[in-house]
């Protein structure tokens, strides 16, 4: 005989498992019925859509086209709006303030709720619409993270520049935008703000660590210290490397002055890895010689960093600095020489086929392995 | 009428792009990964071929590798949201016609397929 107070427990949990099976079903349902919905809508809507964004003229009965379905509407043109750009995305724009969205969405951003002000602040960066641009602004401050993020994210595919160094202050105030999120967020501005992240740069390091070095002192051998023996002292490494970095993505030439110099200049670890990034992705073999002293560093990243820059501005040069590095105890730092020295024709590999034939032995079993990589 | 042979993954890119170019009186035919394309490509005359570089089965880099491979000399237009250079490169070497970045420009994306086909004819 089972107990009352089991049976009970049993009808419960089963109660419960049903109940919970209940709503997941229903949740799929939904799901599937919203998305069979907008599908269908989208299939509707595909060939006027492309007629008014992709034919001169414009379409007399695309602003009907929407009415009375402005969630699924807004769910379509923002899909599409990133598959496009220039005068295209703006006709997609043009659609959405036709049919009443934009409206909807700027009235959303003042008073919706949180999801529906993030949405909305996506749109309408990404659409440009600078209206819009005061309202998210005020969002950026926004105790709400999913708010603040999305504002922040609206702003900058709204590539406003000048409100760029406003908005890095106010973020790096926000503990939740991590590095990466700062760094994605100043991508989104595109290559057209890379003057004003160099200014900012600028900005962000002391003036004597930009100021250029005499003719002589850019040998290779230059310590890249001040005339007192110090180095310019920098109050916030990591902003100084986030738009370095930013200057990286984009090969900002107009950069290279200014970076090569800095990379001189400082002593700053993780600054000067992120400027021999730079050197490698922008600079040529006018630069190469700046990496040299940092091939003698006693951080293993840095003579990585330095070796890979030195590969990319000058394959074919410095091959005995090379050569020496093949016997470095990181083993990174040899694998990334020997690959730089095997895709630096004959003169590379005649430097690995002597490393491989020494007694050196970590030196040779990785030049052995780099001598199977094809010349071209 | 040219014969554009569309290979993307993205069916809405895909759907503007056919949109445009039957615009245009081009025939399209579309395929969603680079395998498909691969088998087309090999089976019936195309005079372009306009690819993503990144599909299922095979890549774009991949599909027009083996397409130079087996002699096939077709205009290649790759569209990409890889715009490293090293990657431009690449598209170059293994013979592409013309390499462009998403977001797309449709008018330059049509200017293009104009040109190549206009040439190759």
């Amino acid at each position: 005989m089972i107990p009352g107070w089991l049976a009970a427990l049993v009808w419960m949990l089963l109660s419960l498992v049903l109940l919970l099976l209940a709503i997941g079903l229903g949740l799929r349902i939904v799901t599937v019925w919203r998305e069979r919905r907008y599908q269908a809508w989208a299939q509707a809507w595909e060939e006027p859509f492309f007629a008014f964004v992709f034919s001169p003229g414009p379409v007399a009965d695309v602003p009907s086209i929407a009415r009375g379905q402005l969630a699924i509407w807004e769910r379509f043109l923002y899909t599409y709006m990133k598959k496009v750009q220039g005068e295209e995305r703006q006709r997609v724009v043009d659609l959405a303030s036709r049919t009443g969205l934009l409206d909807r969405l700027r009235h959303r951003l003042e008073r919706g709720n949180r999801w529906g002000k993030a949405r909305a602040m996506m749109f309408l960066g990404l659409g440009r619409v600078t209206e819009a641009l005061p309202a998210m602004r005020e969002q950026l401050h926004s105790p709400d993270r999913l708010v603040a993020l999305a504002a922040a994210r609206g702003l900058a595919r709204m590539g406003d520049v000048d409100s760029l160094p406003q908005l890095v202050e106010t973020v790096r105030r926000r503990s939740f935008f991590t590095y990466e999120a700062i760094s994605d967020l100043l991508a989104d501005f595109g290559n057209d703000a890379c003057p004003q992240v160099l200014r900012m740069l600028e900005e962000a390091v002391p003036s004597d660590a930009l100021i250029p070095l005499s003719a002589t002192a850019k040998a290779p051998q230059d310590s890249g210290q001040l005339q007192d023996g110090s180095s310019p002292r920098v109050e916030d490494p990591e902003l100084v490397c986030l738009y370095v970095d930013f200057l990286t993505y984009f090969r900002y030439r107009g950069a290279l002055p200014a970076l090569v110099t800095l990379l001189t200049r400082t002593d700053h670890e993780e600054i000067a890895i992120h400027c021999l990034k730079f050197l490698e992705q922008a600079g040529d073999a006018n630069h190469a010689h700046l990496a040299l002293p940092w091939l003698r560093h006693q951080v293993w990243a840095l003579r990585l960093h330095a070796v890979k820059a030195l590969s990319a501005t000058a394959p074919e040069a410095y091959l005995p600095e090379k050569e020496a590095l093949l016997e470095d105890p990181a083993w990174w730092v040899r694998y990334r020489t020997a690959q730089g020295l095997a895709l630096a024709g004959p003169g590379g590999r005649a430097v690995l086929e002597r490393v491989a034939a020494s007694s050196a032995v970590a030196a040779a079993e990785m030049a052995q392995q780099f001598l199977w990589v094809p010349e071209s | 009428m040219a014969r554009i042979l569309l290979a993307d993954d993205d069916r809405l890119l895909a759907n503007m792009l056919q949109y445009q170019l039957r615009q245009h009186s081009y025939e399209v035919h579309w395929v969603q990964d680079g395998a498909e394309a691969l088998e087309l490509l090999v089976a019936e005359d195309w005079d372009l071929l306009l690819m993503d570089v990144m599909m299922p089965v095979y890549d774009g880099f991949q599909v027009l590798r083996r397409l130079r491979q087996q002699g096939i000399e077709l205009p290649v237009v790759m569209i990409t949201a890889r715009i490293r250079e090293r990657d431009v490169e690449r598209a170059r070497n293994l013979g592409a016609s013309a390499y462009m970045p998403k977001p797309l420009h449709m008018e330059e994306v049509l200017n293009t397929v104009q040109q190549l086909v206009e040439d190759r004819a």
